[in-house]
C-alpha cells in the first residue's frame, strides 16, 4: 500500500498501540492489499485513556475489562469485588497496555 | 493463542490460591473483625457493592447454613462452586495436556454477550445489588 497513506494512519492511530508493535504494524500495512484499506479504516479502536478513567471509577465492578472486550475477566472482577480490591488496583496499571494489545489483535484479525 | 491460554491458566491458578488463602483466613472469626471490609467501594461510599457479603455467604455455606449463605449474597454459591471445581479442572487440563477449560471459557465469553443471557444477567446483578443495599450487608 502507498506509504503516504500508511504513515498518515500511523500518525493518527499510534496512541492506540504499544510502541513495540508500531514498526511491525507499519510493515504489515505497507504489504497490505489496497482492497483491504477500507476495512482497516473502518475499525474503531478503544482509547487507552478512556479505559484508565473507567478503571479508576468502576474498576471494582470490572467495567473496564468489559469495555475492552475481556468479558470473562470482567465477570471475574465483578464477582470477587475487584479481586478483593487488589486486582482493581493492579488493573489501573495494566489496563492501558491491555487496551493497546486488544487494539492490536483487532487489527490483526482484519489484516489476516 | 498458546500464550494467551497459558496466561489464562496462570491467572486462574493464582485466583484459586488467593481464594483458598482468603477463605482459610476468614474461617477464623478474629480475622474478619480485625481486617473489616476490603471493598474499596464500600469504604468510599459506605454502600455495599454487588459482591459484598460473598465471603460471609461462603463461610455460612461451609458451616452448613445454606439459607444464611443465600441471604448474605447468592453469588457466594457461584464463587464456592468455582473454587471447588477450578483446581481439579486446571489439574486435569495440565496433566492430560488438554485445553478444555480454555475452550469453555471462550465459549462462555461469547455466550454471555448474547442478549438473551446478557440482559437477564445484568438485571439479576443489579437486583442483587439493590438487595445488598437494602439489607445493608
Amino acid at each position: 500500500m502507498d506509504s503516504g497513506k500508511v504513515d498518515m494512519f500511523m500518525m493518527a492511530n499510534a496512541k492506540f498501540f504499544e510502541s513495540h508493535h508500531l514498526m511491525q504494524l507499519r510493515e504489515q500495512l505497507l504489504a497490505l492489499d489496497d482492497s483491504k484499506w477500507v476495512y482497516v479504516q473502518t475499525i474503531s479502536f478503544k482509547d487507552p485513556t478512556t479505559s484508565i478513567i473507567v478503571s479508576i471509577l468502576a474498576g471494582n465492578f470490572g467495567i473496564d475489562r468489559f469495555l475492552i472486550g475481556d468479558t470473562g475477566l470482567g465477570i471475574g472482577k465483578l464477582l470477587t469485588c475487584g479481586g478483593l480490591g487488589i486486582w482493581a488496583i493492579v488493573d489501573w496499571f495494566l489496563i492501558m497496555g491491555a487496551t493497546r494489545e486488544k487494539n492490536f489483535f483487532k487489527l490483526q484479525q482484519v489484516l489476516y | 493463542m498458546l500464550g494467551r491460554r497459558r496466561n489464562l491458566y496462570g491467572l486462574l491458578a493464582l485466583f484459586c490460591v488467593a481464594g483458598y488463602v482468603w477463605m482459610t483466613l476468614n474461617i477464623d472469626r478474629r480475622f474478619e473483625t480485625h481486617v473489616g471490609t476490603v471493598c474499596v467501594f464500600k469504604k468510599v461510599t459506605t454502600l455495599p457493592c454487588p459482591s459484598c457479603g460473598s465471603t460471609r455467604s461462603m463461610k455460612a455455606i461451609l458451616e452448613g447454613d445454606l439459607v444464611a449463605g443465600f441471604s448474605w449474597n447468592p453469588m457466594g454459591y457461584l464463587l464456592l462452586m468455582m473454587l471447588l471445581v477450578m483446581p481439579w479442572w486446571l489439574l486435569y487440563d495440565m496433566l492430560m495436556k488438554r485445553d478444555s477449560l480454555h475452550w469453555v471459557y471462550r465459549q462462555a465469553e461469547q455466550m454471555v454477550l448474547k442478549p438473551v443471557i446478557l440482559w437477564p444477567g445484568l438485571i439479576l446483578v443489579v437486583a442483587n445489588w439493590i438487595w445488598n443495599i437494602v439489607k445493608g450487608v
